[in-house]
């Protein structure tokens, strides 16, 4: 497998079905997780913890930071809705890569200063699992 | 031809393919390192707008995993841009800043990730002699992520 390419993050992008996102300065996926399930008996082998995975995977949710539109509302009482998470061209990229699928609001927080940028940042929780698609 | 890594380079080659820039600046785009002994003319007894593109010590870097290096560096430029009036090295250094700032992609052979002009200011006094003190001028200060191979 080749090595991952560094690359940063402007040029990213982030489409939601209510348009809402349209001026992302950070995004982060949080706490994609699955639970250790402890298998540990009384035969335990050198007296050493056991687990195996569970099953069930938690994609966690995705939390945004951008400049702050005040004309719209932003979707909290939405159901989940499709997105995007679409990385930069890296050189020698012509299609990009990109994550997808279905998420919804869970918190929203807007910040009005009286000398900087108005902005937000808003957290969204994965429904379901998230498709990888690599760039070619 | 391949990346080299060169950014000054680079950044060069992006301001000598847009033409607003070269509207104002024809081919008068240097990088530091030219010697001094080199043919160029020496511009500034010329009376025209031309711009000196530097890298700057410090800050920049390669950055670098335990398998080696990920091809990726940052650094940070200088765009000294000067003129025979303040208004001609002003709008110069508006062109160049238009050319580069947040942007993304080919700069000549180079590629760039993100190339981010944070601020604009005076580079010098305005001059009462015709030599090269006090040549009026704006520096544009240059925050650069590029590739190195």
């Amino acid at each position: 497998m080749a090595a991952a390419p560094a690359d940063m993050g402007f040029g990213h992008a982030l489409t939601f079905a209510s348009t809402f996102f349209g001026m992302v300065r950070v995004t982060s996926v949080n706490n994609i997780a699955r639970e250790a399930i402890e298998t540990t008996h009384s035969g335990s082998a050198n007296g050493t913890r056991t687990y195996i995975p569970s099953d069930l995977e938690d994609w966690g949710e995705i939390q945004i930071e951008g400049l702050l539109d005040h004309n719209t509302a932003p979707p909290i009482s939405s159901a989940a809705e499709s997105f995007t998470l679409t990385f930069p061209l890296a050189t020698a990229e012509t299609v990009a890569a990109n994550w997808s699928g279905s998420a919804f609001m869970t918190s929203f927080s807007a910040s009005v200063p009286y000398d900087g940028v108005c902005t937000f940042t808003a957290t969204l929780k994965f429904a379901g699992a998230v498709t990888v698609t690599a760039a070619t | 031809m391949a990346i080299t890594g060169i950014i000054e380079d680079g950044v060069r080659d992006k301001l000598l393919s847009t033409g607003a820039v070269t509207a104002l600046l024809s081919t008068r785009i240097r990088v530091e390192r030219i010697a001094e002994e080199s043919t160029i003319a020496p511009l500034t007894k010329a009376k025209l707008t031309y711009a000196v593109i530097t890298k700057d010590a410090g800050a920049g870097d390669i950055e670098n995993t335990s398998a080696g290096s990920t091809g990726m560096a940052t650094a940070n430029l200088t765009v000294g841009v000067f003129g025979p009036t303040w208004e001609a090295a002003r709008n110069a250094a508006v062109a160049v800043r238009n050319a580069i700032n947040a942007t993304r992609g080919a700069f000549g052979n180079e590629f760039v990730s993100y190339c981010f002009v944070r601020d604009m200011m005076s580079a010098g006094a305005v001059p009462d002699r015709d030599d090269e003190t006090g040549v009026p001028g704006y520096g544009l200060t240059v925050d650069i992520a590029y590739r190195i191979s």
